[in-house]
């Protein structure tokens, strides 16, 4: 029984790490209407500016500044916040499929750049140096994860409470009137540009804290992990537990990342022996059926009965527009 | 409202966890069991597929020969997905609700070190790569951060490009152009070679780094073949690698091909085309005098129908065989007892004990007589150092008939050698 | 050099031009980003295979100096009619039902999770390693100072200029093509003039998947058939399809070209290393200064 709490609790801290991202991404998609597709970008560069900053000092390498854990958690949280504006203050003025190929464009870039850019970011052996907070405090394995975990459900728990509270004012009301109708918006004074970029940096920071707290909990980043695959991770979970709801998005993180590791250890319990080998397809392929089927079933997700409008909008101007 | 709601969010994943968990439960009396994370599916999944059959094949091979210490070996594979995220929870898995005190994997290093750092080194449970290369786990070895638990069956990239740049020098190569994948793999042999390749009064016409899954390598091949080579030295691993190896052969680049470990495959040599590889130089860990990978290459065909044909295939098996004897010699399943005792059944000291049942029923009695032994692994002899880093000779390989053939061997004396005089 | 380049971009660009064009398609009629569409491309592939493989024992004999003969001919009509086959029966069992609930991002995702079930078929039945229409390999011959091509090569880009010429007539000529131009542009519209919505939503997954099949094969005939070969490509197909402007047909295959052009071009000024961010830093180049796109429409 240890076993498979023990296992929980390491399960939990990483569908948690990704709710974060659910959540940034539940801000720019649910509430603003923003398709971002390079989520995994914005994670990345949490990540690496989480590394470099916290990171003891390697040879032949930048970086390694040995910073303490909350002041290399708020690098990432501005480093991801300056590309976020970077990529949102020529493109968010735009048509909305415009962001859609920028942001999987820089995320793609990124991705590229720290396997190439080796003095910074380790190149394709990448970043093996990283702390944990106050883990020489704990002499238990377990013991420590729970604090992690701890840890966790508090920062998740403040991310969900503040952006209730942000998206329930009148910030969050006007962000769904844009979403809704912009011209109608700015016809009573609200810039939607400005509004839209306040999400989508606020979203995208929210991203790199999820991959500052992923760094810091393996302790090791490489660019293996920045692929694609992630974002599309990331936009199940929020599809899935309900667009346009916070809680939704943290619920569907942890069904998806239950569904995308379980399977495994269930199919692998299923098939013979003799086609273990085979177990990886079975997998992707269990993995791609259920993902159909709760969709099919629950098209706005688990929890996403009211404020999902926004979806049916902004897709169908990317075709006619 | 909200708590409520949170509630059930944890109990609902409970649920799926356990779900997903239950039929690991029940287990009979007496079954050991070894982790495996391997990559099924994802940029590594065909290679992977392979491997993980060499990991089976010495889990059956054990078995015939009357299992661990009496109990039946069972290998639990999981995939990643050659995704770090899925591959940590994988092992994470396994270490928790398996139980199993080795894991053996991953393929790729980005993978490797993610489960080193975050699961087996902080659960102390023993973690043996088939083909991770990475200088950086010597690294993190040196500073003591895998508490000894790390160990790897592939050579290190540094003697096997040590290795290559004096075959190349030895057949009078002067132009060389070198291809590689742009992962620490491929950076790695790549940078070494072009290191040594230079010293010994070589040329590098060009270096040229290629990223894996491209609709297309024609470009890349294009600039390799700028400065006229006369041989093209091949880094990766079949399905890419194979691309790029007939793209250079369609684009006209000269059939002499330099391959390393990775492309020691049947299939690549198949795909591409025996008669397009008009000289093949090729490297990879092992000896030719050992009769374990006759032995590997029988039992494997009597297993699957077919003889092995992927690279590392005789990797994942050793890293198996290694587990089985250390649980063996320490009379334990314990990572304590695997990770005390490997070094104890490898090495050069004692009586020589080779691959398969006849050899594993040969160890147990060894160690019941209280005599010692080591194995000579399919890769041949294991020197583990204090890092789990393996030195052992480099088998030099070649294309013959249309088959691979291990031609001949350069030893650790003879390499390093080299290294001194250049 | 710049010549050798510019040959392979063309080559590499008429396949992706192929696969855009019907990703653009169904973008533009069925109203969403189908990620599925790369997976038709690999079920093309091996579709063709199969056939190739069913008749290898027979002497048939190749054209001229190309690798294959009438078997090819016939995999390749298979091929178009099978992933035609399959995209219909998708449609029927997934995204019909989700058209209903008119939610567009849930067909994206449910897209997503079509494409990871069908590539992992493939990899079940056919196993994950690599596959060829022929062991021989073409060597490369010299057609231009400096340029050295495949006739397999000049196979595809031909074809892909029949295919498109082909496309071209059916659109402006056939009736059935001119109701799915007018679907595309205004299906409410449509409707009203009394064009079957159903029949023309079948027939955009029809042309769209055989285009993808037909592009797929040219993949493995000029590369190589793998699992994953079209969802390692469904980013520079959107690349293209984007580019171009969506719903442009032209657009689509000006785009394919542009990318493949572009990536392989790019060698010249940068490391390899980059290529696959050369795609997209074309597209939002060319965006900046044509926001819908080279072809596209005007935005509103």
């Amino acid at each position: 029984m240890t076993g498979l709490f023990s296992y929980l609790v390491f399960f939990l801290i990483l569908a948690l790490i990704y709710a974060i991202m659910a959540l940034g991404l539940n801000l720019q998609w649910g509430y603003t209407g923003l398709f971002n597709i390079g989520v995994v970008g914005f994670f990345a560069v949490g990540a690496y500016t989480f590394a470099i900053l916290a990171a003891s000092p390697m040879a032949g390498q930048f970086g390694g500044f040995n910073w303490p854990f909350i002041l290399a958690i708020a690098g990432a949280l501005v480093m991801s916040g300056i590309i976020a504006l970077l990529v949102g203050i020529p493109t968010l003025r735009l048509r909305e499929d415009y962001l859609a190929i920028a942001t999987i464009g820089i995320a793609a870039s990124i991705q590229l750049i720290a396997n190439n850019y080796g003095w910074l970011t380790g190149g394709p052996q990448g970043i093996y140096n990283i702390p944990q907070p106050l883990s020489n405090y704990f002499s238990s394995n377990l013991g420590y994860n729970l604090f992690f975990l701890a840890m966790m459900v508090v920062i998740v728990g403040v991310v969900y409470y503040g952006l209730e509270r942000m998206v329930n004012a009148p910030w969050g009301r006007v962000l769904m009137a844009i979403r809704e109708d912009e011209t109608a918006a700015s016809s009573v004074g609200k810039n939607g540009f400005s509004y839209r970029l306040q999400s989508f940096v606020i979203g995208a920071m929210l991203m790199g804290l999820s991959g500052a707290l992923y760094a810091s909990f393996i302790k090791y980043i490489s660019p293996t992990l920045f692929m694609p695959v992630l974002t599309f991770q990331v936009w199940a979970m929020l599809i899935v537990g309900g667009s346009g709801s916070n809680l939704g998005a943290i619920v569907g993180s942890v069904l998806v990342w239950a569904l995308w590791t379980g399977s495994g250890t269930l199919v692998q319990s299923i098939l013979p022996p003799g086609l273990q080998v085979k177990g990886g397809a079975v997998q992707i392929i269990l993995i791609g059926l259920v993902l159909m089927l709760v969709l099919l079933f629950r098209p706005r997700g688990i929890m996403g009965e009211r404020k999902a409008i926004a979806a049916e909008r902004a897709r169908s101007k990317i075709s006619t527009g | 409202m909200m708590k409520k709601n949170l509630k059930k969010t944890l109990i609902a994943s409970a649920i799926v966890g356990a779900m997903a968990i239950a039929p690991m439960g029940a287990q009979a009396a007496c079954t050991t069991t070894v982790g495996s994370v391997m990559a099924l599916t994802g940029s590594l999944g065909a290679l992977g597929q392979a491997i993980a059959k060499g990991a089976e094949l010495a889990v059956s091979t054990v078995n015939q020969a009357g299992g661990v210490n009496g109990c039946q070996l069972k290998l639990a594979l999981l995939d990643d997905q050659t995704n770090p995220a899925v591959g940590v929870s994988a092992a994470k898995q396994l270490v928790d609700i398996n139980h199993v005190s080795a894991i053996v994997g991953a393929l790729s290093s980005g993978v490797s070190m993610a489960i080193l750092t975050s699961v087996t080194a902080p659960s102390k449970v023993v973690q043996i790569s088939p083909s991770s290369t990475s200088p950086s786990f010597t690294a993190l070895a040196k500073q003591g951060k895998t508490g000894g638990y790390w160990f790897r069956t592939a050579p290190s990239d540094a003697l096997q490009s040590v290795a290559m740049a004096k075959m190349a020098h030895d057949d009078g190569l002067k132009r060389v152009a070198v291809l590689y994948l742009k992962n620490p793999y491929g950076e790695g042999l790549a940078g070494e070679f072009q290191t040594y390749f230079k010293r010994m009064g070589g040329t590098i016409t060009a270096a040229v780094p290629y990223n894996p899954k491209q609709p297309s390598y024609r470009s890349e091949v294009g600039s390799a073949l700028q400065g006229k080579p006369q041989a093209v030295f091949l880094i990766g691993y079949p399905g890419d690698g194979t691309t790029v190896a007939r793209e250079w052969v369609s684009a006209g680049g000269p059939q002499v091909f330099l391959l390393p470990d990775g492309l020691e495959s049947q299939k690549f040599v198949d795909d591409v085309g025996a008669k397009y590889m008009k000289k093949v130089i090729g490297t990879a860990g092992g000896s030719v005098k050992t009769p374990s990978l006759t032995t590997f290459n029988n039992d494997f065909k009597a297993k699957y129908g077919e003889l092995p044909t992927q690279a590392y295939m005789t990797n994942a098996y050793d890293a198996v065989m290694v587990i089985a004897l250390a649980m063996e010699k320490g009379k334990g399943t314990s990572s304590a007892v695997v990770k005390d005792n490997i070094r104890k059944v490898t090495g050069t000291a004692g009586e020589a004990v080779y691959a398969g049942a006849a050899g594993f029923e040969k160890a147990k009695k060894l160690i019941k007589e209280g005599k010692p032994f080591h194995y000579v692994g399919t890769v041949g002899e294991l020197n583990f150092d204090a890092y789990g880093d393996t030195s052992g000779p480099m088998a030099i390989w070649t294309v013959k008939g249309g088959k691979v053939e291990q031609t001949g061997m350069m030893s650790v004396k003879a390499i390093n050698a080299v290294i001194k005089k250049y | 050099m710049i010549a050798q380049y510019l040959a392979d971009g063309i080559i590499l660009g008429s396949s992706i031009a192929l696969g855009a064009v019907g990703l653009t398609l169904t973008y533009n009629i069925l109203n969403f980003a189908n990620f599925s569409h790369g997976s038709l491309l690999s079920w093309g592939a091996y579709f063709a295979w199969v056939v190739v493989v069913a008749f290898s024992g027979v002497q048939g004999g190749t054209f001229g100096p190309l690798s294959f003969g009438w078997p090819f001919v016939a995999a390749l009509v298979f091929s178009g009619v099978m992933t035609a086959l399959l995209a219909l029966v998708v449609d029927w069992l997934v995204f019909r039902i989700l058209r209903k609930s008119n939610i567009q991002v849930a067909l994206v995702i449910a897209s997503f999770g079509a494409s990871l079930l069908l590539r992992n078929l493939i990899v079940l039945v056919f196993g994950p390693e690599p596959q060829y229409y022929s062991d021989n390999i073409q060597i490369a011959q010299q057609i231009l100072p400096g340029v050295r091509v495949t006739p397999d090569q000049i196979f595809v880009v031909v074809l892909s200029i029949v295919l498109v010429v082909v496309l071209h007539l059916f659109l402006t000529r056939t009736k059935l093509g001119k109701a799915m131009r007018a679907t595309a542009d205004n299906a409410a519209l449509a409707q009203v003039s009394g064009i079957n919505i159903h029949a023309i939503v079948r027939w955009t997954w029809v042309v769209g998947a055989s285009l993808a099949a037909v592009a797929g094969v040219f993949f493995g005939l000029t590369v190589q058939i793998l699992p994953d070969m079209g969802f390692n490509l469904v980013l520079f197909l959107f690349s293209a399809a984007i580019l171009g402007g969506i719903g442009s047909i032209y657009g689509a295959i000006l785009g394919g070209l542009v990318i493949g052009i572009a990536s392989d071009l790019s060698v010249l000024f940068f490391s390899p290393a980059y290529k696959p961010a050369i795609a997209f830093a074309i597209m939002i180049l060319v965006l900046l200064v044509r926001p819908s796109g080279i072809l596209g429409e005007k935005a509103r």
